[in-house]
């Protein structure tokens, strides 16, 4: 153990604390005769960066180093040099690395070295990361990032540690990036392909005090830098063999390429692209009755196709020895059908809805090695866009779900160009729905046709983002940092709904038996700046190391309400950590403060049909403020054998002032959003983790977790308040915790990999078949998340909130993957299987009934409801006529025989597609690799 | 996470790429379809045959120029406005393949009218549009509308209701458009009353045409002109740019006129006491309405008065003189349209009994006709 820790030490002494997207290297180097520490030996990084010397106690360090592999020089008069080749870095960690120099009066060719790497145990490493690199990217069954990312534990899709969705923040190459807008129901827009990636993990502590806009947790993600010489691969996947029931129309093409250009600028660039006939695929079970068009064929959903395009490109630039330019670009786009079940019959009809983003970003980076200063400039522009509308043309593909071309939606130029005044009238192209004719049952119920629902959304969120981090050895044992960033941002929104209608007009009895009116366009244009500053020091004390920073965030409102003075909010947030080795374990105590400002969305109105001025509505409020927690954990890594690592992780974050709907004023269907929420989230995570070894490895992770809120939001709490029957004083209910709607309280991730040996298993005709081939299985349990039981009607809950939990989910995916060889090329094949043992998982349920489905008399009681708005008989010139339900072939469709028309249609109708998870799904895939 | 060190690969594998190549060459599968549920023919094969029925008003049906199908009004029985529509039928009858009412939320609480089409040698449609307040008498909105038969929606108003006419009388709505040529049409003007059949009834709307009137759309504005000696004119139909056949209230002759001469023929006479009406001539042949349950008298208010429930439909070589009686029996009707070839009619029809009425002897002294139905349907019958 000793022999460890004084490495550890040593290499102590020299780290720092690392920022989100960057490594170190560190090591010491001696003389190999007297084992003494060497002075003044120079360690040269690449070919395109600067180099460092060692101190007196012969310890180095290389910071702020992107993470990948590096190469290193060490020269020193006296000595023989010595050549170190793929040194590999990740992002958040050091590695170490000693050199033993041997004394040579004269020059001769340097050699070769390697040093065992383990930086698990390094003390300074305070943050909590889960860590996927490119080749778990590429060979995991996963096709994103965030599928990735999901697999961490803590997460529940995209919210961590019971955070609800939104309460993270990217970080990309050290620039921090989110959509302010509406992170909390919509996506970042922005794609970064995974082959563009060195790394992406999932930080849920301990972050730098660099980073904010997060109370949850951070995603890292590093860019590669293009190599020395030109790489790539390319892969196709697809599931059209696989026919009914597991094709879903997916095709995926990836390219991706990296190299040198010239005078040192290297390149990198990737394309992914993917489109599916059916995006979100349901494991929803085939209806009864046959003339239901599912109950034939219950794989696919119709309208509810997608196509993701993903374009990055990456320029490394030296300008001279110290310098180092970066320059990267993504753009994404995503295009979608939405199934609606009321438009099953008149599909094109239902929502599309397009999102794009663009992200370009610069990042300069400037060593002072006398000094020990590494400076990062970064500059980005982020853009995001999202639309959503009813189609101006029906689809038109041209490959699989691609159509390669950009979907367009009635009324875009009035969105776009936030004309509320041009969009008081009714729009033009929209027509009023109608009980659409087209069912196989014809009744008039339920299902929609002629026209959309009219609805018009479109939003636009703009930032330029600056920042300075400038990191500085202070000294053999004190790094410091400090930085700041700056970003200037523009929202604009606009929503339009029932825009077949005017605004101000009737609402028509259709739609609602409250009177009311049409509400007008709401739009807003506002320019926030949200400013921030940060100095965070290490400092380490013999086998004790210490973190400490200080956070200053500020941003300011909508800027755009007239009379409306402008505001700002502000705060300031420690982070302290103090870790140590302890019998070959290191321990982290860290507490942090965060802060993140809320959705600019919750700053505007929204416009729905029960929105501003009709006596029920949303209101936004620009006076919101920062979303707040502060989390306490507790961390142990220890080594358990040469090539399993464990890790346990304790942690309890407070949560505050988190955005929830409040009433306003006395009408009990108005409400605006106010910071009223407070919470608490506590858990453990148990990760224990084999590298591959014999032929196999694995990663389990366990996460126990408890996340509780008090819970202000209009709905809840009118229900909530009650009348003392006595006194008749209005009791308003304590500020109980109910649970979080991501109070995931058990999951367990085990990702496992094994490989047989090229000429492993059987020898068939003088080749080993399954030879080289490696699998990796993903395996998954996950208990319910909590629901809150409704009454029939849906306006009143049935016990506490959240008090009710949805079955547990478990999924098996799988990917076996066997290398090939194509002339000079090198490649593999692989069939990339999802939910295996085609699970069906509950992931939503009837808030009424407990379960998906709807019990049997509440539907005979829909179909009675729909039966007398419509007794009319149906004659047989009408489109709506059916010859099979005519049971006495009179030409007329009616009373029993069109009650039984209503039962089938509310049968129908009240299918629960979305309450399932996704079925089996398979792909098969070949790559090439040059 | 660095699970898997990369491996180099052993064997070449054809078979793979082979399966990989295939793959992409596959199509997908396709998500399920709504289909057609509807019945692909007529309801009934026989003739006369039941095209329509609808529990209402099944009105003034057309045969589209190319009689690749009928144009007609049908009321709505799925709203309590009783909202009439314009429908296309089959040429063999069949479910509607074209519907067009109003449907804007706004109008949800009005009775929405479309009435009486003609489509045009150029294939514009011309229909009556009226629009009455939820359980009111009057029309609030009334009026001629030009459109296109693909989209009807995209219409223009040429003619307001109600307005007063170079006779001197105010013409309420219009009935029997007929196209004379591309830009020209003629209708007959008519005053709407309300007469309650009896205390404390609800009124009755009763229509009675007054003059037969041109309108010319070729200018900027439409002109309208009263095509004289057409009094109190019952039907009318254009044969030509420059002919109209026409007959008057309680008139058993038919007549011709040519608009530019004012040449006024009777084209025949279908005897004293057989009041002829619903005239349209395609060709040689003519079909018009012919006695049945109809009567014209004198309001003391509001002047002449046809009151109509139908009648027999017979058909008249306009050569020849020769009528020849359409075999309807139990049937009654209105508004005949003679198909562009002259093989086939179509007619709102209304099923009657017929008894025969006998005296103490039981002798038989006349037959008594009952309505079986009020609210007429389509039919289709044998043309000459």
């Amino acid at each position: 153990m000793r022999r460890l820790i004084v490495p550890l030490l040593l290499l102590a002494a020299a780290s720092p604390a690392l920022a989100q997207s960057t490594g170190a290297i560190a090591g010491q180097i001696r003389d190999s005769a007297s084992g003494h520490a060497l002075e003044g030996v120079r360690i040269v990084l690449d070919s395109i960066r600067g180099s460092t010397v060692s101190n007196a106690l012969g310890a180095y360090r290389l910071r702020e180093l992107a993470p990948g592999w590096h190469r290193l020089t060490v020269r020193a008069i006296g000595y023989r040099g010595v050549n170190r080749d793929s040194v590999f870095v990740r992002s958040m960690q050091t590695t170490p690395l000693d050199f033993t120099l041997v004394a040579a009066p004269v020059e001769i060719a340097p050699i070769a070295v390697s040093a065992p790497v383990d930086s698990l145990l390094d003390p300074l490493a305070v943050t909590d990361a889960q860590t996927f690199d490119r080749e778990a990217l590429r060979r995991l069954p996963v096709s994103s990032v965030d599928e990735a990312i999901g697999l961490s534990a803590g997460s529940v899709g995209e919210s961590y540690r019971g955070g609800r969705l939104g309460q993270q923040a990217f970080i990309l190459d050290g620039l921090g990036l989110k959509n302010q807008l509406d992170a909390s129901t919509g996506s970042l827009g922005v794609r970064v392909p995974p082959d563009m990636l060195t790394e992406a993990s999932l930080i849920t502590n301990g972050f730098s005090a660099r980073y904010g806009q997060a109370v949850s947790a951070l995603v890292n993600l590093v860019t590669r830098d293009g190599g020395d010489a030109w790489h790539g691969r390319t892969a196709y996947e697809t599931d059209r063999p696989f026919g009914n029931g597991l094709d879903y129309g997916l095709d995926r093409a990836v390219v991706q390429a990296d190299g040198p250009i010239a005078g040192g600028i290297k390149a990198a660039i990737a394309l992914d692209a993917s489109a599916k006939l059916d995006f979100d695929p349901v494991n929803a079970p085939a209806p009864a009755d046959p003339l239901d068009p599912r109950h034939a064929e219950p794989w696919m959903l119709p309208h509810n196709s997608g196509e993701q395009g993903d374009f990055a490109g990456k320029l490394t630039i030296p300008l001279g020895a110290r310098q180092t330019l970066r320059l990267f670009g993504v753009h994404s786009i995503e295009q979608r059908q939405l199934y609606d079940p009321a438009y099953k019959y008149d599909i094109g009809l239902a929502p599309v809805q397009r999102t794009t983003g663009t992200l370009m970003s610069g990042h300069l980076q400037r060593t002072f090695p006398r000094q020990n200063v590494v400076a990062d400039l970064r500059v980005g522009y982020f853009t995001r866009q999202f639309i959503r509308g009813t189609a101006v043309s029906p689809t038109d593909y041209s490959f699989g779900a691609f159509t390669l071309k950009p979907v367009h939606v009635v009324g875009e130029d009035l969105a776009r160009s936030q004309d509320t005044l041009g969009a008081a009238a009714a729009i033009p192209g929209f027509t009023p729905p109608q009980l659409s004719e087209q069912t196989p049952y014809g009744v008039p119920a339920f299902f929609l046709g002629t026209g959309s629902r009219g609805d018009l959304a479109w939003n636009r969120f703009r930032e330029i983002r600056s920042r300075l981090d400038v990191s500085i050895g202070a000294g053999p044992n004190v790094d410091l940092y400090v930085g700041g960033e700056l970003a200037n941002q523009k929202v604009q929104t606009f929503q339009r709904t029932l825009g077949y209608l005017a605004a101000g007009e009737a609402l028509p009895a259709s739609l609602t038996t409250i009177p009311g009116t049409v509400p007008p366009a709401t739009a807003s244009n506002f320019t926030p700046v949200a400013a921030a500053l940060y100095t965070e020091a290490q400092y380490r004390k013999e086998d004790l190391a210490f973190t400490a920073g200080l956070r200053y965030d500020r941003f300011t409102g909508r800027t755009d309400l007239p009379g409306v003075p402008k505001s700002y909010q502000q705060s300031i947030s420690p982070r302290f950590a103090v870790s140590t080795v302890l019998r070959g374990a290191t321990f982290v105590a860290s507490y942090g403060r965060f802060r993140q400002p809320p959705d600019y969305q919750y700053l505007t109105d929204a416009a729905f049909d029960d929105t501003t001025r009709t006596g029920r509505f949303r209101r936004g409020n620009p006076d919101l403020g920062f979303e707040k927690s502060d989390q306490y954990e507790f961390s142990l890594r220890l080594r358990a054998a040469q090539a399993t690592t464990v890790r346990i992780n304790a942690y309890v974050r407070r949560l505050d002032g988190l955005v929830a709907s409040v009433p306003l004023g006395v009408n009990p269907d108005s409400s605006i959003f106010g910071n009223n929420d407070a919470g608490s989230v506590k858990g453990a995570e148990l990760i224990v983790e084999r590298t591959l070894h014999h032929g196999w490895g694995a990663r389990v992770s366990y996460n126990l977790q408890q996340a509780t809120a008090n819970s202000t939001n209009a709905f809840l709490l009118n229900r909530l308040i009650t009348i003392d029957p006595i006194t008749h004083d209005t009791i308003i209910p304590a500020k109980t915790e109910f649970p979080l709607d991501y109070d995931r309280r058990h999951s367990i991730t085990a990702l496992i990999t094994t490989e047989i040996s090229p000429k492993g298993g059987p020898m068939l005709l003088g080749i080993h078949p399954l030879g080289g081939i490696e699998a990796a299985a993903i395996v998954r349990y996950s208990s319910g998340l909590p629901f809150s039981r409704t009454n029939a009607a849906g306006d009143s809950i049935i016990g506490p909130p959240n008090s009710s939990r949805l079955p547990s989910t478990q999924t098996v995916d799988l990917l076996l993957r066997r290398p090939i060889r194509i002339a000079r090329l090198g490649g593999s094949v692989y069939l990339d299987m999802r939910n295996v043992f085609n699970r069906r998982n509950i992931v939503a349920v009837r808030r009424d009934t407990g379960v998906p489905t709807l019990d049997n008399a509440s539907i005979q009681a829909l179909a009675d409801r729909a039966f007398a708005a419509h007794p009319e008989a149906i004659p047989f010139e009408s489109p709506r006529y059916r010859s099979a339900a005519d049971l006495n072939q009179d030409g007329m469709v009616s009373g029993s025989e069109l009650q039984a028309l209503y039962l089938q249609a509310a049968t129908d109708f009240a299918q629960p597609l979305f309450a399932y998870g996704p079925p089996r799904l398979a792909r098969i895939g070949m790559e090439i690799v040059f | 996470m660095h699970l898997l060190p990369r491996t180099r690969p052993q064997v070449l594998s054809p078979w793979a790429i082979t399966l990989l190549l295939l793959a992409s060459g596959c199509g997908h599968s396709e998500p399920f379809a709504s289909t057609n549920h509807s019945p692909s023919g007529p309801f009934t094969g026989a003739i006369p045959r039941q095209l329509t029925l609808n529990l209402g008003s099944d009105l003034t049906p057309t045969w589209l120029p190319d009689e690749s199908g009928i144009l007609y009004s049908y009321e709505r029985t799925d709203v309590p406005t009783s909202d009439r529509c314009l429908g296309i039928l089959p040429r063999d009858g069949g479910v509607r393949t074209m519907e067009f009412c109003q449907l804007a939320p706004s109008h949800d609480d009005s009775a929405d009218a479309y009435l009486v089409p003609a489509v045009g040698p150029s294939g514009l449609l011309a229909y009556v549009n009226t629009t009455a307040r939820r359980g009111g008498l009057f029309p609030l909105s009334r009026g001629i509308d030009v459109a296109t038969l693909a989209s009807p929606g995209s219409s223009q108003r040429v003619r307001t209701f109600p307005y007063l006419a170079p006779s001197g009388r105010s013409h309420d709505l219009a009935s029997d458009l007929s196209w004379l040529d591309a830009t020209s049409l003629v209708y007959v003007g008519q005053l709407l009353n309300y007469p309650s059949p009896c205390g404390g009834c609800s009124p009755d709307t009763v229509a009675s045409g007054l003059d037969i009137m041109r309108l010319d759309l070729s200018g900027p504005t439409p002109v309208m002109s009263l095509v004289p000696g057409t009094d109190y004119a019952s039907s009318v139909e254009a044969a030509g740019a420059g002919t109209v056949y026409y007959t008057l209230g309680g008139d058993s002759r038919v007549f011709r006129q040519d608009l530019a001469s004012g040449v006024v023929t009777v084209v025949h006479d279908f005897g004293s006491g057989n009041i002829a009406r619903d005239v349209r001539v395609v060709g040689n042949e003519l079909i018009a309405v012919v006695g049945g349950i109809v009567v014209f008298g004198v309001d003391s208010t509001v002047g002449p008065v046809q009151s109509d429930k139908g009648g027999a439909l017979v058909l008249l070589d306009l050569g020849t003189g020769l009528e020849t009686p359409v075999p309807s029996p139990n049937l009654i009707f209105r508004h005949p349209a003679l198909s562009p070839s002259g093989a086939r009619i179509v007619a709102e029809g209304l099923l009657i009994q017929i008894d025969t009425v006998r005296d103490s002897t039981h002798t038989i002294i006349g037959v008594d006709t009952t309505l079986l139905s009020v609210r007429p349907d389509l039919w289709l019958l044998q043309g000459p």
